[in-house]
Order: C-alpha cells, then sequence, then structure tokens
C-alpha cells in the first residue's frame, strides 16, 4: 500500500514538473487574482467590517484554490486518461481504476497542500497580514472541507469516462463551488446539507478567535464528517454507474 | 484438463447498446494453449478488438463465457494477475513519465512486490533496449513508444499477453524489428499471445494459429501454413507458348490470369481456379485459343491470397495487362 501511494506521489510530481511551466502560470494567475479581490476589497468596502471580511476572503480563496486544484486535477487526469486508453491500462489492476484513482488523488492532495502553503505564505507576505494559523488545525479543517469535493471528483470521473469531454461543466463547477464556499451556514444552517463552507466558516473562527480543533462543538465536526461520508458514498455509488455504462458501451477507451 | 488452457472462449457475443445495436461479436468460440500465438486476423470491423476487450473484461459480453487460467474472467483479481494487454499502440502510457517511470510505475500499480518490480523494470527495459532513453516517452519515436507500452505490459510477469495491432503505424523496419521480438517473447519467455491484425505478413511471421473473424464470427482456424494449401491447389503456373498476337483477356477474365513473365516466345501465366476439378475446362479454353502447354506447377498463395479469398474479395493480384502485343 505505501509503494503504491509512494510511486503514485513520484509519478504526479514527475509529470507536474513535466508540467511546469503552466503549474506556475497557474499560480501567477491566482495571485493576481486574488491581489485584485484583496485590494479591491479595500476600496469598494471601507468601514470597520474591511479586515474581518478582508481575513475571511484570504481565507476562502485559500480553500478554494485547493478544491479547484485538487479537483481539477483529479477530472483532468481522467479525462487525459480517457483519451490515452489508460484508463483501460489502470482498470487491469488489482486495485481497478477507482483504486488507483484514489491514491493518485492522495498523492497529488500531498503535493497541492505543500504548494498551497506556499500560496497562503505568500499571500499574507504580500498583504502583510499574517493569521494565526495552529498547524494542526488548519491541517485538519483543510483535509475535512477538501474531502467531500473528492466524492464530486469521482463523479466528475464517471461523466468524464461516460461523455468523454466534460471541460465545459467542469467550468461551470469552479463558480458553483467559490458560490458553495460563501454560503451563510451561520444564518441557515440547513444549507450545511452542501459541501465546503462549513469549513470556511470553522478556519475563519480559528483564524479570528484561536479556536483549536478540539474545542470547536462537536457538531461543527459531525456536519464536516457527514458531508465526507455521504459525498464520497454519493460520489462513488454513481461513478460505479457510469463506470458500468461505459463499459457497457465499450466507453472505457475512445470511441 | 482445462489447466492446460491459457484462454478459452465460448460462444462470445457482443451487442454495444448504440442506435441502432450494434452486433460486433456474434458468437466466437477458440482456444489458446499455453506457449502458443494466436493472431485474430480479420478486416476493419471484423470485431477483432471487441472480442479483445471483453475477453480482458474492459467491455462488458453481452453472452458468453471466458476462462483464463481455467478461471472465469469475472474473477478480476485473478484475471489481471495472468493477463496483460497493449490495446492501443503507443498511446496508453503516460507520455510524461520517462520508460523507466513508466515501468515502475506500471509494476507497483499492477501489485507487483516492490523487490520483483524493480527486477521486472531492469529486465524489460534491457529486453526492449530502453535502458538508456530517459526522455519522456512522448519524445520518442514512434517505435520506441510502442516497445515502452510493451515493457509496461510485460513488467506485469503475466503469463498471458494480448496485444492489439502490436505493429500498426510502424515503418517497415520497426515493424521486423518488434515482430523478432514479440517472437522472442513466445520462445525465449515462455509467453502466451493473443494478437490481433490485419497485417498478413505479421501474422505470417508470428502466429502458430491463425482465427479469421468476419463480421464478429469465425470464418476458419487454421496454421498459416495450413490457410495456405487450402487453396495451395487451385492456384496454378503454367507455361505457354502461344500464336503472336493472342489475346490473353477472356483468360484473365476467366481465370484472374497473371501474367509472370515471358522468354523468347513463351510466357509463364499463373491462373486461380474455383476448385481443382476445374483445370479441364482452363485447358478447353486454352486450347481453343491455340495455346501449347509446356508446363503447369501448383503454386502456393502467400498468406494475404488465402486470406482475401477466404473472405470472397478476389485477390488485388488477380489483374491482368493489356498483352494484345503478345
Ligand atoms: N464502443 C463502441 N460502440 C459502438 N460500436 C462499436 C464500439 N466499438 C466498436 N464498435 C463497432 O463494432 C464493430 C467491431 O469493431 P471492432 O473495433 O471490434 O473491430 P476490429 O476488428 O477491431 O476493427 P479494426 O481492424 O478497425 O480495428 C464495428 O462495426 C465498430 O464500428
Ligand atoms: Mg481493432
Amino acid at each position: 500500500m505505501w509503494a503504491l501511494f509512494w510511486t503514485a506521489l513520484k509519478k504526479e510530481w514527475a509529470i507536474m514538473r513535466s508540467y511546469g511551466l503552466n503549474f506556475f502560470m497557474q499560480f501567477v494567475t491566482l495571485i493576481l487574482v486574488f491581489v485584485f479581490l484583496y485590494f479591491g476589497l479595500g476600496y469598494v468596502g471601507g468601514g470597520p467590517k474591511v479586515s474581518q471580511t478582508q481575513e475571511g476572503l484570504m481565507v476562502g480563496y485559500w480553500l478554494w484554490v485547493g478544491i479547484i486544484m485538487s479537483l481539477s486535477n483529479f477530472s483532468w487526469n481522467v479525462m487525459q486518461y480517457a483519451q490515452q486508453g489508460l484508463l483501460e491500462q489502470l482498470y487491469m489492476t488489482p486495485w481497478r481504476l477507482r483504486g488507483i484513482l484514489a491514491v493518485e488523488a492522495a498523492a497529488s492532495f500531498v503535493i497541492y497542500f505543500l504548494s498551497n502553503l506556499g500560496l497562503l505564505l505568500f499571500f499574507m507576505l504580500i498583504t502583510g497580514r499574517w493569521l494565526r494559523l495552529e498547524p494542526v488545525t488548519t491541517f485538519l479543517l483543510y483535509v475535512a472541507t477538501l474531502l467531500p469535493g473528492y466524492g464530486l471528483g469521482y463523479l466528475l470521473a464517471g461523466l468524464a469516462m461516460r461523455y468523454k469531454n466534460i471541460a465545459q461543466l467542469f467550468n461551470v463547477l469552479q463558480f458553483v463551488m467559490a458560490g458553495l464556499l460563501t454560503l451563510p451556514v451561520d444564518r441557515y444552517p440547513w444549507l450545511n446539507v452542501l459541501p465546503f463552507a462549513q469549513g470556511v466558516r470553522m478556519l475563519i473562527t480559528h483564524v479570528r478567535h484561536g479556536t483549536l480543533a478540539w474545542q470547536f462543538p462537536w457538531p461543527a465536526w459531525a456536519v464536516l464528517v457527514g458531508q465526507t461520508l455521504v459525498y464520497f458514498a454519493l460520489g462513488l455509488t454513481l461513478y460505479g454507474r457510469l463506470e458500468n455504462a461505459a463499459r457497457e458501451r465499450g466507453l472505457l477507451a475512445h470511441y | 484438463m482445462a489447466e492446460s488452457w491459457a484462454l478459452e472462449v465460448r460462444d462470445l457475443r457482443k451487442v454495444y447498446p448504440h442506435r441502432p445495436p450494434v452486433e460486433a461479436v456474434r458468437g466466437v468460440s477458440f482456444r489458446v494453449a499455453e506457449g502458443e500465438i494466436v493472431a485474430l486476423l480479420g478486416p476493419n470491423g471484423a470485431g477483432k478488438t471487441t472480442t479483445l476487450k471483453c475477453i480482458l473484461n474492459l467491455v462488458k459480453p453481452t453472452a458468453g463465457q471466458v476462462r483464463v487460467y481455467g478461471r472465469d474472467h469475472n474473477d478480476q483479481r485473478f484475471l489481471y494477475r495472468h493477463v496483460a494487454a497493449v490495446l492501443e499502440g503507443n498511446r496508453n502510457i503516460f507520455w510524461r513519465l520517462t520508460p523507466r517511470q513508466n515501468l515502475e510505475t506500471f509494476a507497483i500499480y499492477a501489485g507487483v512486490p516492490s523487490r520483483l518490480a524493480r527486477r521486472a523494470v531492469e529486465r524489460w527495459l534491457h529486453f526492449f533496449g530502453l535502458e538508456g532513453l530517459n526522455r519522456e516517452t512522448r519524445h520518442l519515436s514512434r517505435g520506441q513508444q510502442q516497445k515502452v507500452a510493451l515493457a509496461a505490459a510485460l513488467v506485469r510477469e503475466t503469463p498471458l499477453l494480448a496485444l492489439d495491432e502490436p505493429t500498426l503505424g510502424l515503418d517497415v523496419e520497426a515493424k521486423r524489428d518488434l515482430v523478432a521480438l514479440i517472437r522472442r517473447l513466445a520462445q525465449d519467455e515462455g509467453k502466451t499471445i493473443l494478437l490481433t491484425s490485419h497485417q498478413m505478413e505479421v501474422v505470417q511471421a508470428l502466429a502458430h494459429r491463425v482465427i479469421v473473424i468476419q463480421n464478429g464470427r469465425v470464418v476458419v482456424e487454421d496454421t498459416p501454413d495450413g490457410l495456405r494449401q487450402l487453396f495451395a491447389a487451385q492456384a496454378y503456373v503454367l507455361t505457354l507458348r502461344l500464336p503472336p498476337g493472342t489475346d490473353l483477356a477472356p483468360l484473365a477474365a476467366r481465370w484472374q490470369a497473371r501474367l509472370e513473365g515471358q522468354t523468347n516466345g513463351e510466357v509463364r501465366v499463373r491462373v486461380m481456379l474455383p476448385q481443382a476439378a476445374a483445370l479441364y475446362r482452363l485447358f478447353a479454353d486454352l486450347e481453343a485459343l491455340g495455346a501449347e502447354v509446356r508446363s503447369l506447377t501448383p503454386d502456393m498463395p502467400d498468406l494475404e491470397e488465402a486470406y482475401l479469398r477466404l473472405l470472397g474479395h478476389p485477390p488485388p493480384t488477380a489483374r491482368y495487362p493489356p498483352t494484345s502485343t503478345l
């Protein structure tokens, strides 16, 4: 199992390095967008709330980047694999396609988490606002917030397999997810059936009040864990169906 | 004695739920013994790839049974430890990894234990002469990529290998090179190989047995030599002495005659007969032309000709040059 993960990590890293310039430009773009939003907010807003909003923006944007990067990597991989006949090769392993995809997702998650930490440091550097982040709490919340996204990732993977080109769908989803991150779950708790927002709230609370992971009330965590389980189960089930449909129709490779 | 078969396919059928449904495979049965190289031969759209993918469980068969080393192919753990495949030529490898990285990744992904995997990687890199290639696979030549794809399948160390059109798109030299390597896989490494191709010379050079598929059905199953002999008695080379100015066109039309050569007043003509008994009618025709038969020898057609006749196409060589000048 360790060997599998390590191999996937080396492989993902080698491929990312091969795309070096793209990878770099992605970061530059993300930083530019952030700078624009952050300082733009300063001009538009005004009043005492601005600094708090800016903090929220920083945390929210950071998580959004994490989600988008991990998810886009996941579904982009699947689209690429489908076109190259690699899905078939990966299917023909004892772990089956979904197992390999999970391991590769975990591997690229690690890589993206580390590079995202770098990004966050950079944000703090250019804004001069140093967030008080406790490493363990930050890591736990980051993981817990992103995990339900992988349920969605599997769904996207299934759709990519069955319908091939889902780039358009993915573009739309990026904005939907930005919306999900900013849902007012404080005011309307039932919105917690949707992923991401709860994690963002908790991370912002952590930044503002120094609340540590274990100091949050248990329902807060229950929501995160529950979402992960539900979305994973949902995503995997739908993925399984789509994979079967693709196999029935001979669509694992490009037809 | 089911154990001695590497592969048993019984009454395999596949209907793609397309609109309208596509009957790609309509009841294919065959077996492959251990150590054998068997080729599925057939024109475009015959159902070769579909048959292969059904065997590999990449496409869900509509009906039929597939057993690999005695075990049903729905036991996928067992299946993928016993069969590896190269399906889309050079395409199903990671283009942005080097050959070595590709092999390492596929070996571990296939569940080969780390220590064995390391050895397998070295072994197969060496076998294909890929050790020195430290560039990303996308920068390699088509032939090299094909070797990487093969090696990436072989590092899984499975006894059975399925290859879909392994020499498609290669130039003559790369093709010959690869054919030799595939033959060595069976001879020296004891691999059992099921391959598809529509390149006759590849099949002739490699296969112990040929299964001709057309329209999703097995038309015939034989050795390459057997397939040729099936028609051997029906092709003949005649040496004729003809009156000057004889028009050979009627001969060409009726007997698919082909001019082979001519030397001092004698012509050599190759004819194809629908059956051996038709020889008498040919002689009658020759007599009518005033031709004198100097010699008659049976001729072996090449596999391509045998194959085309089998599928009911006239051989492409049955053309006759305008020879009224003879
Ligand atoms: N995924 C699919 N969905 C629908 N029809 C398909 C699919 N794949 C193949 N077919 C059809 O099934 C038939 C058999 O195709 P197949 O690819 O198995 O033939 P083949 O013998 O491999 O041909 P080729 O020599 O061109 O590779 C063809 O009519 C093809 O168009
Ligand atoms: Mg084919």
